[in-house]
């Protein structure tokens, strides 16, 4: 990484990471090009570079979220940025204020950038509409949740080379995943097959006009795919109309060592973004197994959360 | 462009130059028309009469008067998205001459006092408000408000708002109970039980991340009311169709002869569902807006005469309730100055139906529902006219808008005609 301070980072055509709809394959690899970059950081003993020294950001988290936002921290931290968290329980938006007024507030402490993670689709959006800061989407609601989305493709680009002709399977809840909107359209764009497999309540009949092809067979599925990446059942979202019982879930599709060894080619990958639930959408001994790059993941997220900061924020510290 | 609408009260006033069209009664011609104590006294050509208020009106069309069947205003209650006043005086620039009003203001318009209220607070508008009842007490869907005494306190019909009834056996008991006074009973047909959408379910739901609406819980609902409206044998007006399906339902009701009727929105002939993707609240209406090949099947209706009006659907919001989350951000749009236009250039300006019937929608077609005569030009008759500019390039800008309400989906839209005021009775109102 010697010199990245002074490099321009042309390239991001985006002012704010909202969503992968609109980024381009191109921006996309440059991404993934970067974290591979920050990857190298990451094996140093000193895992820091000053990177966004004096810049500020601000995690702005309305929902539960451990793992992301812990990995956006450690990117920041590590980018030498300066981080503040804010999360709802502790938050003044239970006193009745606007999300707008609770970001001005914030903005007007003069700050650099918000990741927010909120349930609202769109909420981010709406954001970048009322701030002058740059604004990264830590997932709204069942909309979009890109920097998962590029985690999963540098961790599939660096296990698998090329992602052209792949076919990734998304295994599970697709209606109410934050994932499933950014994984389709960050897959299509670098050349892969995206295929969905879940209980057909839970996959929204017009995946399809998205050239997704569904599975409502998981063993068939398996047979079909390179990699799996299997998504966590919400128990709270779900409802009698979805599907029966946590048993029956597991039955008809959770994702089993037995299952992968009589249908999976041995070079099938599994992934999960986690957190799991062990014995319902995934088993122990698939987590647990050579094929699961699950960990993997999280330590990519870090790379890409790096990148996507200093691609979008490395600019603002060579204005002065 | 002066914007401006100027209300005029006067017992004595003649409308000069205009062009009077009036197609269901072969009324096309360039008189004059004067009006005295509320009736249209006299019309010809180059009229001259000592004492009356002259009103030049050249190029301006005069057609029978534009009845609303569907408009939501905020008193009491919620003031500060729109007052009687306020909507009325945005009907007036929408050139209508009465509306309709639905029964969700605070406290609920579910009791004479409350009938009282509204009509006492409109009674000197240009525009008749049409108070609509409530069909159960509160709008909670339980027991049947008290619709004898809503109907002696002067409601124009009864409406659930934006609930709808819930099950074939309470609009069965609605319908048959209601119809023993003589009113229209509207439903806003939807099936319950398939949650809160925020736009229609299909690829758009998809790509915006949120619940959809299927055409399902409409089409259900238009089933349930016409055929409920067959079994009792009693009249039902079902209202903001949407769906193709749901004008096919009704196309083969009306062909075997069941007594229901059925309304549209003009955003709903203008607009698909793709116009959500930009999370504009504004466009986040109920019924969602669909997708084209609905759209273009609700337009055919409209044109072939299946449905019956053209409603605006006026639901004003302010900024405070926009400027949230898109699912935290209330449903509808401020409609009642651009349904005109809107509707015009969805069917008129595309070649879907002539001027002729786009008129019936606005005029003919909601009064018969509510058991009016139609509006006319002839002498002797009540004047409610609805007064045209039909060339007439205009932008839509809400600051300029008389309504409260700031939630149009049409904010900056140009448009190529425009309502240019409305006579109703002894009261004029005109822009400029």
């Amino acid at each position: 990484m010697s010199g990245m301070e002074a490099e321009a980072p042309v390239g991001l055509k985006h002012k704010h990471l909202l969503g992968l709809e609109d980024y381009s394959a191109q921006e996309i690899h440059l991404i993934l090009d970067t974290a591979e970059s920050f990857l190298d950081v990451l094996e140093r003993p000193i895992k820091k570079v000053p990177t966004l020294r004096g810049i500020t950001v601000v995690n702005l988290f309305f929902e539960n979220s451990t793992r992301t936002r812990i990995s956006f921290e450690m990117a920041e931290k590590r980018l030498s940025a300066d981080t503040v968290n804010f999360s709802a329980s502790s938050s003044s938006t239970q006193k009745g204020e606007t999300l707008r007024d609770t970001a001005a507030n914030i903005e007007a402490m003069k700050i650099d950038a918000v990741v927010m993670r909120h349930s609202a689709p769109g909420s981010c959006l709406f954001l970048s509409r009322c701030l002058d800061s740059v604004i990264i989407n830590a997932g709204d609601g069942a909309h979009e949740h890109p920097t998962q989305a590029l985690l999963d493709l540098l961790t599939l680009r660096r296990r698998l080379g090329s992602l052209e002709g792949k076919r990734v399977t998304l295994v599970g809840d697709i209606l109410h995943s934050r994932v499933a909107m950014s994984n389709i359209y960050g897959l299509q764009k670098v050349g892969a097959k995206v295929q969905v497999c879940g209980p057909a309540p839970l996959v929204p009949r017009h995946i399809q006009d998205l050239g997704v092809e569904v599975f409502w067979n998981v063993e068939e599925a398996i047979e079909n795919s390179d990699v799996l990446n299997v998504l966590r059942i919400q128990l709270e979202r779900h409802n009698a109309h979805h599907f029966p019982s946590l048993r029956e879930y597991h039955e008809e599709f959770g994702v089993t060592a037995d299952r992968l060894d009589r249908h999976a080619s041995d070079e099938l990958l599994v992934m999960h973004p986690g957190p799991i639930n062990r014995g319902v959408e995934i088993a122990s001994d698939v987590a647990d197994s050579g094929r699961s790059v699950i960990l993997e993941q999280v330590t990519n997220g870090v790379a890409v959360r790096m990148a996507v900061l200093y691609l979008l924020l490395g600019g603002k510290t060579r204005e002065h | 462009m002066n914007t401006e609408l100027n209300f005029l009260e006067c017992g004595l006033f003649l409308l000069k130059g205009a062009r009077l069209l009036d197609p269901s009664a072969g009324v096309d011609s360039c008189e004059d028309l004067l009006v005295e104590n509320g009736i249209i006294a006299r019309r010809g050509v180059d009229l001259e009469v000592e004492g009356a208020e002259v009103l030049d009106l050249q190029g301006l069309t005069v057609v029978p008067g534009f009845v609303d069947l569907r408009a939501r205003f905020g008193e009491p209650g919620r003031e500060d998205r729109e007052t009687i006043e306020s909507g009325l005086d945005a009907a007036a620039a929408g050139g209508y001459t009465a509306v309709c009003l639905t029964p969700e203001c605070t406290p609920t318009c579910d009791n004479a006092a409350m009938v009282e209220f509204l009509l006492a607070k409109s009674r000197d508008h240009a525009v008749t408000l049409l108070p609509l009842g409530a069909v159960t007490a509160g709008l909670k869907g339980e027991r049947l408000a008290d619709l004898g005494e809503l109907a002696r306190a002067g409601v124009a019909g009864y409406c659930e708002g934006n609930t709808g009834l819930h099950g074939a056996a309470a609009l069965r008991g609605a319908l048959s109970y209601s119809r023993m006074f003589g009113l229209p009973l509207f439903e806003f047909p939807r099936e319950a039980g398939f949650g809160e959408g925020q736009v229609h379910e299909g690829l758009v739901s998809l790509r915006m991340g949120l619940k959809g609406r299927p055409r399902l819980e409409e089409d259900l609902g238009v089933q349930r009311g016409i055929r409920v409206a067959e079994f009792e044998e009693a009249r039902l007006h079902l209202q903001l169709l949407s769906t193709a399906e749901s004008v096919e339902l009704l196309r083969q009701a009306r062909e075997r002869g069941v007594a229901v009727t059925a309304d549209c929105s003009p955003q709903h002939l203008a607009l698909s569902d793709t116009a959500c993707l930009d999370f504009n609240p504004s466009t986040k209406l109920l019924p969602p807006l669909r997708p084209e090949e609905d759209r273009q099947a609700l337009a055919k209706a409209a044109a072939d005469g299946v449905l019956d009006a053209i409603c605006s659907d006026h639901r004003p919001a302010m900024f405070d309730d926009l400027d949230r989350e898109f699912p935290y951000t209330p449903f509808g749009c401020a409609s009642l100055e651009t349904a005109f236009a809107v509707a015009h250039k969805a069917l008129v300006e595309s070649g879907i139906c002539q001027l002729d019937r786009l008129l019936e929608l606005f005029s003919a077609g909601p009064r018969r529902i509510l058991g009016m005569p139609p509006a006319s030009l002839e002498v002797g008759a009540p004047a409610e006219l609805s007064l045209l500019d039909l060339d007439c390039p205009w932008t839509y800008r809400g600051e300029e808008a008389q309504t409260l309400g700031v939630n149009s989906p049409w904010e900056g839209q140009s448009f190529a005609v425009r309502p240019a005021g409305m006579v109703n009775g002894n009261y004029l109102a005109l822009r400029g």
